[in-house]
């Protein structure tokens, strides 16, 4: 071990001014971050969406350039480590040194190790603590920083131990990506593409890269070891298709970890929980195309009874059957839209001002001649629902001025500003672990991650209404929660203005405008907003999935309520 | 045991053969100089020796060890020099020396500085800004301080002054006849390898020449010169087998006698030149190089002297 020891300090030596120079595009993100969230007036958020500057929009842009460097500079501190003691070449000085080659690769995984996952971890801390990650985050986010690092590691090393020199690495780099490429058309060509998963094309290249590596370090045949490198080439691209994924086992992601960890069986509170099923609703669309035939949109409204205070159905799957008194029968599966607001409203202490009631839909389009039959005929309806359970918790609590903190361990609120020109214009950042573990699926494309619903309200500290509670303003962001999309877009009304991941937090940056807005016990005038303002708070009720929950209904009639015609494409949906 | 011992060891570069079954041996507490013209297979030799190239054939054993299963217990007890080594140039000469010095249980921080402060190394500089005489000197060092028992050094003398040259080769001298080391050495500059080597091997186009004892090597070659009276009758006997490079000139021939024995070259002269005055005199090991090289080249492939 000490001799270990005694190269690594020899490699940090010589490596100290590249790989501090690795550090600054990962500690620039972090300045970025800094200066996002540092209160001012008026912060980058608010003049972007005023249009008057690009300078969040650049430095999104910067933070993708500095990670692109990071990563690039990761590869390359790979190299320069492993090539200070090559292993190919017949003047290899390390080789007449009593240096075995186990213990040469126990030193370079050490220092790789200490070099290349380390580091990232020690420079993100603080940024990590700013934004009031807990024990727990820091945990995952440790784990998840190390080892993304050490997949680039391990994907790097092959080619870095089969080479002499930085010129040879990215050389022999371009050939083995083009082999790669050619292996993929020709591998089309004979086998339908499989629709795998980034993570799982990983994990089929580590295992080749380890076994590359290992071979060359313990037994030096750089002839031998380009042959296992190609033949692991061959075994990556064939797997997936000798041995076909399972959809569920892609789609359920074993690699995600939720914020409050994987989903399980419903809480027993839930068994109190009752569905009825109410009204149908007809929503016939005409497509755009006159080629497609028309469809319309059948929602059944369910009505949830005995939910426990807090919790909410918010989405879900059925299986159903429609079924008239002439014995035709018809069955279709579709999904489930839930409404998380009864829950909130619920969780302040308040019933839900504008839902009455009705807080679920079961939506699935249905033929046209279908929909004609249960707008003629009496409909019975049964189903299995699958639904979806989410607890809503208040995380946080914070006076309406910029700089304010709220939240809790591993999720963040913080408002940057505040202006109250007549209306309120906040400028507030939700900060949230973005983890990439459970968005495997979108690491190269989007750089995505879940973002946990909300839902904000602001509510009168000191001024109580006809019910002694405080008096609560309507939901903030109503729609924010349904519309995930719009991400990045600027909107009017609790537009997300940037939604950006620096070091695995995930900002999401808001600019909400509110003109003018309703309290839960009724209009307030606009003379009374100033004040109702001055003691008011910004509420965050955060919604995390709790597990699901199945249930069988049936109706012997449903109701049609509305029918309504669409001009629109069958993607627009009510 | 010896410390050095090939058997039928070959190598192969493509479809050029640069070692051919060569068996050879170093006794211990010998210098051995390995001799041949460029491509004869001495790097590629010592290469197979100190497992930086796998034997195509035959095998190679190190300190009683197969070359190929070389481990840090012999690794530590031989030092090799080679001029086209890949130094850790980044490093100065000290943190060389700091670098190598733990792996080594018999590091001798003594001789270390003596040897330091004799090749006047500048130990603070890098390697990479050290002329090559300096670099030579350096890795020599670094190979030198743990007293090992074999020194294996590739062209050590390539592209070195005469003044380095000498700084050296007594540094070698000095340090490798305290201990009575093993040392094999590969190089092109014959009248070095003669102060060093007691033994020469000979190789050419990967094929063992020759293999002897210097002083045996020296003994045995002689250049003799025949002065004819005239007219002298043209020889009818045979040439003996040990003569080499004959040339006839007018009232002079001249030749190499390769078995030389005074007794013997004295009636086989008699044989060929009957009223001849006779003139044996010694070679040096460079002339004997040449005389053998030129030979080697006259001769066909296989046939070793």
């Amino acid at each position: 071990m000490k001799l270990i020891c005694h190269i690594i300090k020899k490699d940090f030596r010589r490596l100290r001014l590249p790989l501090a120079l690795w550090l600054l595009p990962m500690a620039g993100q972090f300045l970025i971050g800094f200066w996002l969230l540092r209160a001012h007036d008026p912060t980058p958020f608010a003049l972007e969406a005023l249009g008057r500057t690009l300078a969040v929009r650049n430095l999104a842009g910067c933070v993708w350039l500095l990670w692109g460097l990071q990563v690039v500079g990761c590869g390359l501190l790979v190299v320069a480590l492993v090539q200070a003691d090559p292993l190919v070449g017949g003047q290899i000085w390390w080789v007449s040194r009593p240096i075995s080659p186990a213990r040469l690769l126990s030193a370079k995984l050490l220092a790789l190790a200490l070099f290349c996952c380390l580091p990232p971890v020690v420079v993100a801390l603080p940024w990590w603590l700013f934004c009031g990650y807990g024990p727990r985050e820091i945990l995952l986010a440790t784990g998840e920083t190390m080892a993304g690092h050490a997949v680039l590691v391990v994907l790097v090393l092959p080619l870095a131990v089969l080479t002499e020199n930085a010129a040879r690495f990215m050389f022999h780099g371009l050939v083995a990506f083009f082999f790669w490429v050619c292996l993929l058309l020709l591998l089309a060509a004979w086998w339908p593409p499989v629709d795998e998963p980034n993570w799982a094309a990983l994990g089929w290249a580590v295992v080749p890269a380890v076994v590359v590596t290992l071979h060359q370090y313990l037994c030096r045949r750089t002839a031998r070891s380009w042959l296992l490198l190609a033949a692991g080439m061959v075994v990556i691209g064939l797997a997936p298709r000798l041995v076909p994924p399972t959809p569920g086992f892609w789609r359920d992601n074993p690699f995600a970890f939720a914020i409050s960890g994987p989903p399980r069986e419903a809480p027993p509170a839930m068994a109190t929980l009752t569905v009825t099923p109410g009204t149908v609703s007809l929503w016939k669309f005409s497509p755009a195309n006159p080629a497609e035939v028309p469809q319309t949109d059948a929602t059944v409204r369910l009505r949830f009874g005995g939910l426990p205070v807090g919790y909410a159905i918010f989405d879900g799957q059925y299986d159903g059957t429609w079924r008239w008194p002439d014995g035709v029968q018809f069955q279709q599966a579709g999904s489930i839209y839930g409404d998380l607001d009864p829950a909130a409203w619920s969780l302040l202490g308040r019933p839900d001002p504008k839902e009455p009631g009705e807080a679920g839909m079961a939506s699935v389009f249905v033929p046209d001649s279908l929909a004609t039959k249960i707008k003629r005929q009496p409909t019975a309806w049964d189903a299995r629902l699958h639904l979806g359970v989410m607890r809503g918790e208040v995380v946080a609590l914070l006076p309406l001025r910029a700089g304010a903190v709220g939240g809790r361990s591993g999720h963040q609120i913080r408002i940057l500003e505040v202006q109250r020109p007549g209306a309120l214009e906040l400028t507030m950042v939700d900060l949230a672990p973005a983890f990439m573990g459970g968005n495997w699926q979108n690491l190269f494309y989007t750089l995505d991650w879940d973002e946990r619903t909300s839902f904000y309200a602001l509510r009168s500290r000191t001024r109580t209404g006809s019910a002694g509670q405080p008096t609560t303003s309507a939901n903030i962001l109503k729609g924010q929660s349904e519309q995930p999309e719009a991400k990045a877009i600027k909107l009017p009304h609790g537009g997300v203005t940037l939604a950006i991941r620096i070091g695995t937090v995930g900002l999401l940056c808001r600019l909400v405008e509110v003109e003018a807005w309703e309290v839960a016990d009724g209009n307030l005038a606009s003379a009374d907003q100033g004040k109702w303002l001055d003691d008011a708070e910004l509420v965050q009720v955060a919604f995390t999935r709790v597990g699901t929950i199945e249930r069988a209904v049936a109706t012997k009639a449903l109701v049609v309520q509305t029918v309504k015609a669409g001009t629109l494409g069958p993607a627009e949906k009510p | 045991m010896n410390p050095i011992e090939t058997h039928q060891l070959s190598h192969r570069y493509g479809r050029t053969e640069a070692v051919h079954e060569l068996s050879l041996a170093v006794p211990e507490g010998s210098v051995c100089a390995l001799l041949g013209p460029n491509g004869a297979g001495k790097t590629t030799t010592i290469k197979l020796l100190m497992n930086l190239l796998r034997p195509g054939g035959g095998t190679a054993t190190v300190l009683g060890v197969d070359s190929r299963r070389l481990g840090p217990r012999e690794l530590a007890q031989i030092g090799y020099v080679s001029e086209n080594q890949q130094l850790p140039v980044w490093m100065t000469v000290r943190q060389l020396l700091d670098y190598c010095r733990p792996f080594y249980p018999t590091w001798d921080v003594a001789l270390e500085k003596r040897l330091l402060a004799q090749f006047e190394l500048p130990a603070d500089r890098k390697l990479k800004q050290l002329s090559r005489g300096q670099l030579m000197k350096a890795a020599l060092l670094s190979s030198l301080a743990y007293r090992p028992k074999l020194l294996v050094l590739d062209e050590p003398f390539s592209g070195l002054d005469p003044v380095a040259r000498d700084d050296f080769v007594r540094g070698l001298l000095e340090a490798a006849g305290e201990d009575g080391w093993t040392v094999l050495v590969s190089s092109h500059d014959i009248e070095e390898v003669e102060r060093l080597a007691d033994r020469v091997v000979l190789l050419d186009a990967g094929r063992l020449q020759l293999a002897e004892a210097t002083d045996s090597l020296l003994g045995r070659f002689r250049r003799v010169e025949v002065s004819l009276p005239n007219p002298s009758p043209p020889s009818v006997a045979p040439v003996p087998p040990g003569w080499m490079a004959l040339e006839r000139g007018a009232g002079l021939v001249r030749f190499v006698d390769s078995r030389h024995e005074p007794l013997t070259m004295a009636r086989d002269c008699r044989e060929q030149f009957p009223a001849a005055t006779v003139t044996a005199s010694p070679m040096t090991l460079r002339e004997i190089y040449l005389t053998l090289a030129h030979a080697g080249r006259n001769q066909p492939k296989g046939a070793a002297a």
